[in-house]
């Protein structure tokens, strides 16, 4: 060692010593102990569930089972009944990252998603309070080869590099995002098979000459030996001189002869191999050779320099064709997956499938292939995009019995759209995957797709403590979260109680019923309570229902769907059942004479879905772009006589969609003035072009309708959703003495819980979808639990169950919802048979569910609807 | 005195959360000084306060008087006076509810129903001493509708059907210069100053030749109501005189910045000036118009009556009082003057006994710029600023 390698030496060993222990720190820091006591644990490992102690410190699990001895200094849980699982993990998620970064657009592999990440955001705690601990972020779908994914940890972050848990976790690929056709994915597969065999056959060409370049080193080697050897050998044998030389010549000779070749298919190639050393005949060839020569080294100075310059698509496709990363790749369509499919075979690479929403072709080649799959989202908030609109994930059930990797993710693109984790789990159950394979698909499973189970993912000795403890099942998403813990910090804990809807229960019933037969069940829906009762149903139509003291059943069949709920048919207390464009004309802001039912159609598809989904009865509304937007009707879905009454309520917008710039009124001010003038009976004039007796008959219609309001026969319906406009809404109601409801987003709702009480308003709440809602939730369900009759609004079963849900797992009581879903919902809008059984026969309509409405992962499974029996698969 | 100072803060304050428990008892406030703006200041003065009114106000008040009533030292070099009063604002309105562009007339708009008893922008205005507000439709149309005047501490509306609000200004024309579109408001009249002025002359004449039926319009004509004319640039305001005489009816200039201009005229008339805020520090206000920052000063010279109006009216007043505004009348400017103006002095703008308890407690002179507020008295009820001034102040 020089005295100068010994000087480096030395300080690399110093900053060794220096470095070592600081970041031993910052991976575990020296923290509390913490004790979570007998929970019953979901350990997602070999242990399986079991009750019992789980012992945190510095970072990692120490201990699970029955703990020998607590820390003095331990902060101690006892979690009695509380439900622990491994932190939750969404393989596919935005948290972090900027509404700008989840769109930004790259074809070349150029992004890494670590530079995207923005801890400012606050995000996390929406998704802390979820349970979800871990996330995965790649570059969005926009790039067709956008880059590299890394897995975070859900918590309080200092710096970017403290959230990764694992960079370049695997690179982000998207086929079929944009372009509608098959034509237009298959021209995508393409470019990004180019790419691959571009770098491939790169890869196998420098590897060639590399081999090349060492059997020429090996054998210049082997003639300088040996040459040598001979001029040893001539020294040595001086006598045989002559004939010696004589050798070497014919053998320099024959060097030559073989070499040519090789120098011709140098003038053609890119890269020649030199010529051997060669004896120039004629002026002529020489300068000639050195033409050639001055050209190749040129041409060599330019290739160096082209390689200096980083290839980032190039490096990227290396790492995935050495297997250290897999491609991520968003694929929907089948067509797209098989050539996926293929594309992976062909190239020997790592894939995983992202999102396979349309798989219902190809999903016996996804599962023959064994490639792993992110599926999602089950759940869809909101309106789909396009390349996802037919989504139809029924395949899925199919994936935990064939043993393939595959987990469920939110796939949002919201940063805080992963707080929905449990809701697509639970989607899942509903589809029928069984719960603990749902479980595995949010945990273990997820965390072995993106590389880091010897991490996270599961309740082990010596990994990461993260974990989520729940009020009951974590896969029910209308449980609350108990606390959540990411790498031995708390980052989530509330003093939720035990709360959970009963398990799933599968009734039994067979396929045909008979004509004559009795329902019973242990837990029958009744003003917002579950109690034993039968009910007998004759002919599809329900003709008694009594408690279970068997009084005059004999002769009757009874199914005992012992645990199973049985509920009325249940009620949106706002819909436009998707037909948005029939019931909108933004053209005349008093339009208090137009029927919402009169372009009801309840064979669409979203009527169908609704029923589907144990909905029977829908308050039909027109859309909000009118200041007085028209009546809404009571629409009985599945019935034959649909419109059960034409004219439940009237709906009057005070919220910001009623005003419009280009007709009057523009502004609240306006709308209040319109309203006020109505119920004064001063009608605004007709804008359209119409002769004065069609004016006045308009206006005679107007008024009679607003008559019927004020008098009582009908809601009205206010939407309000900030607080000036709720306070216009009560001001109205208060001076007209309205018999009232408020469609309100809920955000504002607290202000004024005690002014809309007294009024004996109804509150219909409308989807709680992507918005920024929890802090506002917590709020109205704090003000307004067990004082205010509520509603909801939807334009789906799912979105309207996820509204329940969320409010029951933020402690609102279980019984006001599910009023809100029945009884109350029809009383504040009139809707005299909606909400509860009836043994009228025309009515009849009676929902088996496998488990508690509120619990998102139950569904119907037989319904008996207008009479009529109709089995659920 | 430096150590006796935070004691006596500790004192106050802890007296001042006994009284917020027990409003409607009788309570007896000492002061430094009174300003009670009846008269010279009382130092050092009392005001005895009762079912939120104004019981007693006086050096020492006689303990006949007093009875029972608690007592609060506001301590050495403490001032009480009444709250300030705002005759022209927006303050308090749902910021997309308070222009309805889709039509050039709205006089039977009340702004009463905007106005948001719960929003922050109340709150500061109460913060900032204002405890009586007169709230005002938009801009956006000729004739914008009608006034309220309203009490910043509790939903306490004093009048919600006070004056007609007109502009002759370029505000109503603002968004209607394009042609693109037939069927928007981007072609609703007016598109310049001049259909302002037609908008209005022309509405002002139907109403008084009968054709168009409109009580606001009406009572703004003959004097019933009052009529406020927001303008800014002298020859608007000189407009506004014009069609004053015209119809023969009596403006309140509304904003004025320019009004130090034609002071001969206003005086001549003798119409009151509500003037807009000038602390801007900038050389010019809104609609481009020429700032002098002793416009006060000149209209007060020239015998015309005034207010200041706007956010932070206090320390617009200081600002007037720097650039030469006598100091009693810019107390005055925003207490007594606005009370005047807008017909409530009978209840509002002094201390004196029957009025209500509308009081602000301050630390020292009114007019000195860093003299903060210890609270805002309404009715009766105490609210106190965050105390974010006081740590500025480094007490």
């Amino acid at each position: 060692m020089t005295p100068c390698q010994k000087i480096s030496a030395l300080l690399a060993a110093t900053l060794l010593i220096i470095a070592l222990p600081a970041s031993t720190q910052a991976q575990s820091p020296k923290t509390q102990p913490i004790v979570l006591q007998n929970a019953t644990i979901h350990s997602m490992a070999a242990a399986g569930t079991h009750e019992g102690s789980i012992l945190i410190q510095d970072g990692k699990i120490q201990a699970i089972g029955t703990l020998a001895e607590i820390p003095q200094d331990a902060q101690v849980f006892d979690l009695q009944g509380f439900t622990v699982v491994p932190g939750l993990i969404d393989s596919r998620s935005t948290l972090w990252l900027s509404a700008n970064a989840v769109k930004e657009k790259n074809d070349k592999g150029e992004l890494n998603v670590v530079d995207a990440i923005d801890l400012w955001n606050e995000d996390w705690r929406e998704v802390a309070a979820q349970g979800v601990t871990t996330v995965y972020v790649q570059p969005g779908n926009p790039s067709s080869l956008g880059g590299y994914g890394a897995v975070l940890c859900v918590g309080p972050q200092a710096t970017v590099d403290a959230a990764i848990l694992k960079g370049t976790a695997a690179a982000q690929a998207a086929i079929g995002i944009t372009g509608k056709t098959s034509q237009a994915r298959f021209a995508q597969i393409e470019k990004l098979k180019a790419g691959i065999k571009k770098v491939k056959d790169a890869l196998e060409k420098e590897k060639k000459e590399a081999e090349e370049a060492k059997k020429k080193a090996a054998e210049e080697a082997k003639k300088k030996a040996a040459d040598e050897a001979k001029a040893k050998a001539e020294k040595a044998d001086a006598g045989d001189k002559k004939k010696g030389e004589a050798a070497s010549k014919t053998q320099r000779v024959r060097t030559r002869g073989e070499g040519r070749p090789e120098s011709g298919r140098g003038k053609r190639g890119r890269k020649p191999t030199p010529p051997p050393a060669k004896k120039p005949e004629t002026p002529n060839d020489v300068k000639q050779e050195t033409d050639e020569e001055a050209d190749k080294q040129t041409k060599k100075e330019t290739e160096k320099a082209e390689s200096k310059k980083p290839d980032p698509t190039r490096e990227l496709w290396e790492k995935i064709l050495a297997r250290d990363i897999p491609l991520h790749v968003e694929v929907h369509h089948s067509d797209a997956i098989q050539r996926v499919l293929a594309l992976a075979a062909e190239f020997d690479i790592r894939i995983v499938l992202d999102g396979v929403s349309q798989a219902q072709a190809s999903s016996a080649h996804i599962i023959e292939s064994n490639r792993p799959a992110v599926v999602g989202p089950l759940w869809q908030i909101g309106t789909a995009p396009a390349y996802r609109a037919d989504a139809d994930f029924g395949w899925i059930t199919e994936l935990p019995k064939s043993g393939n990797l595959w987990s469920i993710a939110t796939f949002s693109n919201l940063p805080r759209g992963s707080r929905l984790l449990r809701f697509q789990a639970a989607k899942a159950v509903a589809m029928g995957v069984p719960k603990e394979d749902a479980l595995q698909a949010i945990t273990i499973n997820a965390a072995r797709m993106l590389g880091v189970a010897d991490q996270t993912g599961s309740i082990e000795t010596g990994k990461n403590a993260d974990i989520a403890v729940f009020a009951g099942d974590p896969l029910d998403p209308s449980t609350a979260t108990r606390m959540v813990i990411c790498g031995g910090r708390i980052i989530f804990e509330a003093p939720a109680e035990l709360n959970s809807s009963p398990a799933l229960s599968q009734p039994e019933l067979p396929k045909t019923l008979p004509t004559e037969y009795a329902i019973r069940t242990n837990r029958f829906l009744n003003e917002g309570q579950f109690k034993p009762a039968t009910i007998v149903v004759r002919d599809g139509k329900i003709t008694q229902i009594t408690d279970n003291s068997e009084a005059d059943l004999q002769g009757i069949t009874i199914f005992d769907v012992k645990d199973a709920p049985v509920t009325p048919g249940l009620v949106v207390a706002h819909s436009h059942l998707k037909q948005n464009s029939e019931l909108t004309n933004e053209a005349e802001s008093d339009a208090s004479h137009l029927r919402a039912v009169d372009c009801a159609d309840p064979s669409s598809d979203a009527a169908k879905k609704m029923l589907a989904g144990g909905f029977t009865d829908v308050a039909f509304a027109p859309l909000s772009s009118n200041t007085s937007a028209g009546i809404i009707g009571h629409v009985k879905l599945g019935h034959r006589d649909f419109v059960q009454r034409p004219d439940v309520a009237n709906k009057f917008v005070l919220s910001k969609s009623g005003r419009n710039t280009s007709r009057f009124p523009a502004s609240l001010t306006g709308q209040y003035q319109l309203l006020d003038g109505l119920f004064a009976g001063q009608m605004e004039k007709t804008p359209l072009y119409v002769s004065s007796a069609v004016g006045e008959s308009l206006e005679r219609s107007k008024r009679a309708n607003v008559e019927k309001v004020k008098s009582g026969e009908r809601t009205a319906l206010f939407v309000a959703d900030t607080a000036l406009e709720i306070q216009s809404a009560l001001s109205l109601i208060n001076a007209n003495a309205l018999q009232a409801a408020i469609l309100t987003s809920g955000e504002n709702v607290h202000q004024y819980s005690d002014e809309l009480a007294a009024s004996g308003a109804g509150i219909i709440l409308q989807p709680l979808n992507g918005r920024e809602y929890d802090a506002a939730l917590g709020r109205l369900v704090q003000t307004c639990s067990g004082k205010l009759r509520i509603g909801f609004a939807g334009e789906s079963p799912e979105q309207i169950r996820m509204t329940a849900a969320m409010l029951v797992a933020a402690g609102m009581p279980r019984d006001q919802v599910l009023r809100g879903l029945t009884g109350d919902a029809a009383s504040i809008l009139k809707m005299d048979t909606a909400g509860q059984l009836s043994t009228d026969d025309r009515l009849a309509n009676l929902i088996i569910w496998n488990g508690s409405p509120l619990n998102p992962a139950s569904q119907p499974v037989h319904m008996v609807v207008g009479g009529k029996s109709v089995q659920q698969k | 005195m430096k150590i006796k100072t935070p004691v006596l803060f500790t004192i106050c304050l802890l007296t001042v959360t006994t009284v917020i428990a027990q409003d409607d008892a009788a309570v007896l406030y000492s002061a430094g000084t009174v300003y009670t703006m009846s008269g010279e200041p009382i130092s050092p003065g009392q005001v005895l306060v009762e079912n939120g009114k104004i019981k007693a106000v006086d050096s020492v008040i006689p303990a006949a008087t007093r009875g029972d009533a608690t007592l609060v030292e506001l301590g050495e070099g403490s001032v009480l006076m009444p709250g300030l009063i705002d005759a022209y604002t927006q303050s308090g309105m749902g910021a997309d509810s308070s222009d309805e562009v889709t039509k050039e007339i709205t006089p039977n708009f009340r702004a009463a129903r905007s106005i948001d008893w719960k929003s922050t922008d109340m709150k500061q205005r109460l913060h900032a001493g204002t405890t009586t507000m007169c709230v005002c439709p938009g801009t956006q149309n000729v004739v914008s509708g009608i006034a309220s005047i309203v009490k910043t501490g509790g939903e306490q509306v004093v009048n919600d059907d006070y004056a007609l609000v007109a502009s002759i200004c370029s505000d109503p024309t603002a968004r209607n210069s394009s042609r693109q579109r037939p069927d928007s408001i981007y072609v609703r009249q007016p598109t310049n100053r001049m259909g302002v002025v037609w908008i209005l002359r022309n509405s002002l004449s139907k109403v008084k030749q009968g054709k168009m039926e409109s009580a606001p319009l009406a009572e703004a004509l003959n004097g019933k109501r009052p009529f406020f004319i927001v303008s800014r640039v002298a020859h608007d305001l000189s407009t506004a005189a014009t069609l004053a005489e015209e119809f023969d009816f009596q403006p309140i200039l509304v904003g004025g910045h320019e009004s130090y201009k034609i002071t001969d005229l206003i005086s001549a008339r003798n119409y009151s000036v509500i003037l807009g805020g000038t602390t801007t520090g900038s050389m010019f206000g809104p609609e481009q118009t020429e700032l002098c920052w002793n416009q006060a000063g000149i209209l007060d010279e020239a015998g015309i009556t005034f207010c200041i109006s706007g956010n932070n009216q206090l320390e617009q007043a200081r600002f007037a009082h720097r650039f030469g505004l006598d100091a009693n009348k810019a107390l005055a400017a925003i207490t007594t003057s606005p009370a005047q103006i807008l017909g409530i002095n009978e209840r509002v703008g002094t201390i004196e006994i029957g009025k209500d308890a509308d009081l602000i407690a301050l630390q020292g002179d009114p007019l000195e710029f860093t003299t903060a507020i210890e609270w805002v008295m309404v009715d009766g009820k105490i609210t106190e600023p965050k105390n974010t001034t006081r740590q500025a102040k480094g007490n």
